[in-house]
């Protein structure tokens, strides 16, 4: 199968040896990226498999899912496919037990268990390398011995999608034993509540929730989802080819060598990389809805025109809303949340945000990243407290102009956080150092004028659907144009997609 | 119901209680027709994409397309005169003045990497179009001649994407083309062309939306006779030049004529006799780095093969590699300004006057 664009796929060193099916599998969908054909081919072929099945063997229909989930991890690791489903199992188990006893103390040691060993991968796979290099460097630079050599992090194998079913397997052991939910019995629901495809690899975080009682809903072919899945996989499509791979020429070499690039330059690569990012993830995000819708799933929305955000407290109720809620849950609110003084806040704020950037990467970059949305939260809090006790202040704010003002502020700030939001902490420095110092330097061989008129066309899209002139547009709308717009869209993305697209940022977390 | 109905915006409504199930069926059936009509949309512009570059050359072929329809506008302008085309490379395309052409109209029909088989090919569909020059000035970009053991060296030049179905049997078939491998790149390019014609569609459609080297300048900054002129403030750049060496050193070190390419040659001299084109090779002016890359046994191989070539089809040759100096050369092959300006001129003296004289007048 030929992608629809030229995505090599990240891993694929597991293939020089394994089992003949697992490579063969492989040659057929060498990457788990959506937007390629031998994904449309896969995805075809489940959602052919899918309803063909009478409705009545809705448990046949969900080990379809299962075994075509476990395919789409295995074509890309096998290995990894194996052990992603084994401590699923094991969840599961944990989860069985916990609803077996009501012995607390049992309960508390199986959801700590469960934890841990969800934790335990999650660090080994993640962490491991980045701890173990900086305590290699700790070492040498206080004169001792490490004992061990350092890991190239280029060797070191990060399963896709990691951070994302371990989060989501946490949340269930925790939502188990504080009783929220039923533990589930069925094998294969709970397999597919976290190897479900659409969100496996990158998202959104789902919670057991609002996904497992979905399973036990025999689903009915409904041409209005239909058509709601295929509108939200065509402008995600549309999102990550056109938009985000095409910002991507903007901004990956400004970002790769900062120094050779002139200040403004390196303006507009930030720029780039705001609009990257939230093309790039939310364009995945959206496919995965649309995917999802398709099965007659629906998954949680992870994004809500985050950039008309007028504060960042508000941003962070806009972007990754999967993440953001799961962080206010399971690390903020368990934390103390903001019952205690000022300062107990403050420093919730700081610590769910630290984890939210460790969360991302283990590497400064992130971790720095993390560390400066903490610290624009507690900002936000002080300034709140300040204009709250000046009403006029507070009144100029609420205004049109106001509110605008604060929207630009708070992209601005966002945007430079976004600098960074990568592995490397002294490029993004660098950047720093580039952004607010004049200086000379190379400009792109791209015209800015395609770049302004992305941001134009971005912010027109968002405004019209904030002001609800496209939900009553779409009901007017007669179908065939509805529909001929679908194709448009598709067209436009395929034409404006470059020749060399880019993996989805949010994979590799 | 009325075709007209279907795309009339339709009304606000509130549904009534009673009227609910009937709403829920009519919205249902409506995404249906959305989605389907998307389908149908998509295979169907997918469909005319395709049968537009089996028909034009517009899209798939920007490049040429865009050389035709200059040549097409100067004939239309220039009827009753005779017409000397040069086929060629980008050597060609930089470093010919065609619009100095005083004895008869002259088209600069060089474009990058076009080789004996682009050559050609784009005679074939010049012919196909109506124009048949009346001298051909065809260049022997020796490079491109040479063998290139299973394949001919202009395999990875003349994608797939920019030939019709006719287009891409002849190259497997006469041209030594991979067969199965560049079946399938075009059957590739067929099924979803909006993906292999994209490029070039914003190349037309928005080029400062791509970055400025790969703008296609070629395909639009010609003058109106097929001359890209190299910007003037442009210096040797030894760099450049050490660059094109090391590009060209495989083909060119041990050079031995190509089968693949000397069958090209061979029809397009077929198709000018069919059609009593007069035709002169033309070897382009190259640097002392460039003429010394062959071995002095290639070297011997080059001039034997354009003696054999002569003495074949009865052709005249103008031989101008070593007619500039070093500095002449942006790159070591590619003339600059002054350069161009200087090799017109004494092509034309040497080489197009005498031709369309001994053609007559028309």
């Amino acid at each position: 199968m030929l992608p629809l664009l030229a995505d090599a796929p990240p891993h694929d060193a597991g293939f020089t040896s394994g089992l003949a099916y697992f490579r063969w599998l492989h040659e057929l969908l060498p990457a788990p990226f959506f937007h390629t054909q031998a994904f449309l081919a896969f995805f075809a072929l489940v959602l052919a498999v899918y309803w063909t099945i009478p409705r009545r063997f809705q448990m046949t229909r969900i080990w379809v899912l299962v075994i075509a989930s476990f395919h789409f991890y295995a074509a890309w690791s096998f290995e990894l496919a194996f052990l992603v489903t084994g401590t699923t199992f094991l969840d599961y188990l944990f989860g069985r037990a916990m609803g077996a006893t009501d012995r607390s103390r049992v309960r508390k040691l199986l959801a700590c268990t469960s934890v841990c060993m969800n934790l335990g991968v999650l660090c080994y796979f993640k962490y491991r390398g980045f701890f173990l290099n900086e305590l290699y460097e700790g070492m040498r630079a206080l004169g001792m011995d490490p004992g061990f050599t350092k890991l190239n992090p280029l060797e070191v194998i990060v399963p896709f999608g990691i951070s994302f079913y371990t989060f989501e397997a946490i949340s269930y052991a925790v939502d188990v034993y504080k009783r929220k939910i039923a533990p589930e019995k069925s094998l294969p629901r709970f397999l597919l509540f976290i190897l479900f495809f659409p969100h496996l690899v990158a998202g959104p975080i789902v919670r057991a929730g609002d996904f497992l009682v979905q399973t036990r809903r025999p689903k009915r072919w409904n041409w209005l989802r239909v058509q709601l899945g295929v509108q939200l996989f065509l402008v995600g499509a549309f999102k990550k080819m056109a938009i985000a791979d095409r910002m991507a020429l903007y901004c990956d070499p400004v970002f790769k060598d900062p120094e050779a690039f002139g200040t403004v330059t390196v303006w507009f690569a930030v720029l780039a990389y705001a609009v990257r990012i939230y093309c790039d993830f939310s364009g995945y995000s959206d496919m995965a809805l649309g995917a999802a819708h398709l099965l007659g799933y629906k998954l949680t929305n992870n994004f809500n025109m985050p950039y008309l955000a007028a504060n960042v407290s508000e941003f962070w109720r806009r972007w990754h809303i999967s993440l953001s809620t799961w962080l206010r849950d399971y690390v903020f609110i368990p934390l103390g949340g903001s019952r205690g003084g000022t300062w107990f806040t403050r420093r919730n704020l700081l610590l769910t945000m630290l984890i939210g950037g460790l969360w991302h990467g283990a590497a400064w970059g992130y971790i720095v990243w993390g560390l400066a949305h903490g610290l624009l939260l507690v900002f936000h809090k002080v300034f709140q407290d300040f204009s709250e006790a000046r009403p006029r202040l507070n009144a100029a704010l609420e205004t049109w102009a106001g509110t605008g003002m604060r929207v630009l502020v708070t992209f601005f700030c966002v945007s430079l956080c976004w600098v960074l939001f990568q592995p490397e902490l002294s490029k993004a420095l660098a950047v720093f150092g580039k952004l607010f110092s004049i200086q000379k330097g190379q400009t792109l061989l791209l015209s800015n004028w395609a770049l302004w008129a992305t941001v134009g066309v971005l912010l027109a899209c968002q405004l019209i659907l904030r002001s609800g002139l496209w939900a009553k547009m779409h009901e007017r709308l007669p179908a065939p144009v509805l529909g001929t717009g679908y194709a448009a869209c598709l067209c436009v993305a395929l034409v404006l997609a470059p020749d060399a697209g880019t993996t989805f940022i949010y994979f590799q977390f | 119901m009325k075709l007209s109905a279907l795309f009339r915006l339709r009304p606000f409504r509130r549904a009534s209680a009673e009227s609910a199930p009937r709403a829920r069926r009519s919205k249902r059936g409506r995404a249906a027709l959305a989605v389907v009509c998307g389908g149908g949309a998509f295979a169907l512009l997918q469909l005319l994409f395709v049968v537009f570059t089996e028909i034009s050359p517009v899209l798939s072929d920007p490049i040429y397309a865009a050389r035709e329809r200059q040549l097409g506008a100067l004939r239309a302008e220039k009827p009753n005169e005779r017409l000397v085309l040069f086929l060629g490379s980008s050597r060609v395309q930089d470093a010919f003045r065609a619009g100095d052409v005083k004895s008869a109209t002259a088209f600069n029909f060089g474009t990058p990497g076009a080789g004996p088989i682009a050559n050609s090919l784009y005679l074939r569909r010049l012919h196909r179009a109506g124009h048949v020059p009346d001298v051909l000035l065809l260049e022997v970009m020796y490079p491109l001649c040479a063998d290139g053991g299973l394949h001919p060296p202009e395999g990875p030049l003349i994608t797939a994407d920019r030939v019709t179905r006719a287009e891409r049997d002849l190259l497997i078939e006469r041209y030594g083309f991979p067969g199965e491998y560049y079946r399938r790149l075009w059957r590739r390019s067929a099924l979803v062309p909006f993906i292999t014609h994209g490029f070039k569609l914003i190349g037309r459609a928005a080029p400062d939306a791509l970055p400025n080297n790969q703008q296609m300048r070629v395909a639009h900054g010609t003058d109106e006779y097929g001359w890209l002129a190299p910007a003037d403030n442009l210096k040797p750049d030894p760099e450049k030049r050490d660059k094109q060496l090391a590009h060209y050193k495989p083909w060119v070190e041990n050079w031995r004529a190509g089968p693949w390419t000397h069958a090209a040659l061979t029809d397009t001299f077929e198709m000018c006799r069919e059609r009593n084109v007069t035709v002169a090779l033309v070897l382009m002016p190259e640097s002392a780095a460039f003429r010394d890359l062959p071995n002095p046994d290639s070297k011997a191989r080059i001039s034997g093969y354009v003696a054999e070539l002569k003495a074949q089809f009865g052709c005249s040759v103008i031989d101008a590699r070593a007619w500039f100096a070093d500095d002449e050369f942006l790159d070591g092959h590619h003339l600059m300004r002054p350069g161009a300006a200087k090799f017109t001129t004494r092509l034309i003296t040497e080489g197009i006057d005498p031709l369309v004289k001994a053609r007559g007048a028309k």
